[in-house]
Parts: C-alpha cells; sequence; structure tokens
C-alpha cells in the first residue's frame, strides 16, 4: 500500500514537471515570437530614419541650393548647378557617405516636363523605400522658378 | 437525518476546506494570469507600428507642395501661381493669358499641378484660395475637405495680401 502510494506521488511529481516544462516552452516561445517582432520594427524604424535623413541631407546640399549674395532658397535647387552636377566624374563613390545605397532623381513637372536629373544612382538589393518631395527648380539667368520632384529611393541593403 | 442536510463550504470538516481554499485560490491565480496575458497581447502585439516616415513626408509634402506651387513661373507672361491669384481677386483683372483671365487660366493649372504630383501618389488632398469667404479657387481629391472633418491631415497656410484683402491660401494633405 505504501509503495503504491510512493508510485502515484511520484506520477505526479513527473507529471507537474512535464506541465511546467511544456508551460516554460510556450512562454519562451512566445517570448522569441515577441522579441523577433520588436527586433524586425526596430530595423524598420532605423531604415526609415535613414531613408528621411538621406531625403534631409538632398534638399539641404549647397551643391544644389538657390543661392543669392549667400541668402539660401529653401526648398529650392539650381539648374544650373544641376547641370553642371552631371560633370562631376565618380559621383557614386564621392557622395557615398551622404547617400548610401539610393537612387535620386529630380523632375521638372511644369512648364517643361521633359527635363530630368539623375543625381545619385546607386541601388542595393532588395526591398527599397521611395519619398517624393515637391521642390521649385530655379533658372537664375531667366530668374524663373519651375515646378519641379525630388524622387529619393533608399536601399536598406548593400 | 445529518447526513441528508446539504453541506455549505463551511460544514465541510478543516481538511476537506483547505483544499477547496486551495483550489479557489488557483482558480484566482490562473484568472490573473489570463486578465494580464490579455492584456500583453493588447498592448504588445496589436500595438499600432509607429511611422517616422510618413509624418515626415506629409509635413514636408504640404509645406513644400504650397510654397512651390505659389512661387512657380507660369506659361501667361512668366508670371507666378501666386501674381495670378493676386490679379483673381481683382475686380477689374490686369493679366490676360492668350484670351484667358487669369483666373481661368490659373484654375486649371493648379488642378494640373496637383494632380501630377498628390495625385500620382494618391495623397488625398484640399486647396483652397480665398479672399473675404470669395472662393478663388477650390480644388479636392478624395475623402479631404471640409465635407471630411474626422480626417487625420496636415494642414499648410499661406496668405498673400491682394487688393481685395488678405488671400488666404490652404492645402491639406490627408491620410
Amino acid at each position: 500500500m505504501k509503495n503504491k502510494h510512493a508510485q502515484v506521488m511520484m506520477m505526479e511529481t513527473i507529471a507537474i514537471l512535464f506541465i511546467f516544462f511544456v508551460l516554460l516552452i510556450i512562454g519562451f516561445m512566445f517570448y522569441a515570437r515577441i522579441s523577433q517582432g520588436t527586433a524586425l520594427k526596430r530595423i524598420e524604424k532605423i531604415n526609415e530614419l535613414d531613408s528621411i535623413r538621406v531625403s534631409q541631407v538632398v534638399s539641404f546640399l549647397p551643391d544644389f541650393q538657390c543661392a543669392s549674395r549667400n541668402i539660401i532658397t529653401d526648398n529650392c535647387f539650381d539648374k544650373y548647378k544641376l547641370e553642371a552636377f552631371k560633370e562631376i566624374n565618380d559621383v557614386e563613390d564621392i557622395y557615398y557617405p551622404f547617400f548610401y545605397y539610393s537612387t535620386i532623381n529630380i523632375n521638372e513637372v511644369y512648364p517643361d516636363d521633359s527635363n530630368t536629373w539623375e543625381i545619385y544612382n546607386k541601388p542595393g538589393n532588395g526591398s527599397s523605400s521611395k519619398t517624393f518631395i515637391p521642390i521649385s527648380l530655379y533658372d537664375p539667368i531667366d530668374k524663373k522658378y519651375s515646378f519641379g520632384i525630388l524622387e529619393v529611393i533608399y536601399y536598406p541593403r548593400a | 437525518m445529518n447526513k441528508s442536510k446539504k453541506q455549505s463550504f463551511f460544514n465541510f470538516p478543516l481538511g476537506k476546506r483547505k483544499a477547496q481554499m486551495e483550489i479557489i485560490g488557483l482558480t484566482i491565480i490562473v484568472i490573473l494570469i489570463a486578465i494580464g496575458l490579455l492584456f500583453a497581447v493588447r498592448f504588445i502585439i496589436f500595438k499600432q507600428p509607429e511611422s517616422y516616415k510618413k509624418d515626415y513626408v506629409h509635413s514636408q509634402m504640404a509645406a513644400n507642395m504650397l510654397n512651390t506651387l505659389l512661387n512657380t513661373n507660369t506659361d501667361c507672361h512668366d508670371v507666378s501661381i501666386t501674381e495670378l491669384l493676386q490679379d483673381a481677386a481683382r475686380i477689374v483683372k490686369n493679366i490676360n493669358c492668350d484670351g484667358q483671365t487669369s483666373k481661368k487660366f490659373v484654375d486649371p493649372l493648379i488642378e494640373n499641378l496637383l494632380n501630377s504630383s498628390l495625385g500620382e501618389w494618391k495623397k488625398s488632398y484640399y486647396f483652397k484660395a480665398e479672399v473675404s469667404k470669395d472662393i478663388i479657387v477650390e480644388k479636392s481629391r478624395g475623402n479631404c475637405g471640409p465635407d471630411y472633418p474626422n480626417v487625420e491631415k496636415e494642414r499648410k497656410h499661406n496668405f498673400i495680401p491682394t487688393d481685395a484683402g488678405v488671400m488666404s491660401v490652404i492645402l491639406d494633405i490627408c491620410s
């Protein structure tokens, strides 16, 4: 009778331990899943911030900005600076520390929608995030502003 | 006589009462854990992801769009859209764009520019230029504008001086 009671007690202990470990494994899986989701969200956030940073750098780079007597016009790109920029060799190497893996284009929408400037072209692999910013394109000779779009495609991976 | 009497919790002997109390305690713990898990699921798993880019793009878009639009020089004697709007607000118009009044010229031009940018990017917008309740240009696309007051939007407001008073120009970009 005593032996039987001990066996029952042992079985009970084993069952409790089994349930405990099952619960522990389920809890660990749940935690791992949440941690993975959080890490992915953090990576996504970093990529988003990098993409914003590249857009900001392009918008405020003195190499393109309109300026008259050292007064800078916000949100404005000088057409002649853009033309001159086309002549630079190895743009992708020189501007890599600013733009990383991205493609940057400027398209004139009005009045002449055929004008396009390819500023930087170093695409990466995988997913990309596109940002469009409306900009003014200034012709300093004719003193005229055109309506253009700055297109920044950022690739988080090389 | 006593055996047939229905036994309540307090009528049980102390040993049995202890077992019942243990079960009640376990039930309370299980309920508390379940409530905790429900809260965890609600606040961790179903948490709406923050989008920095969306906020940045919307605020940049609204501000840049309006400034760029108003600064743009047009085919009509190279005058800017701001000047055309100023002329459109006058009682006696001075600018003639190939037989069209400034108002008739600027209206489709603004619509065209908004559609070829915001429209192309599938953004809903509402544009209005008015001088003392007199609407000069009003354009909208999608669920945006005064008919949709509960829609989240990014607003940019500009003021242009005209002969008829101060013109208020509004551009809303809705999510």
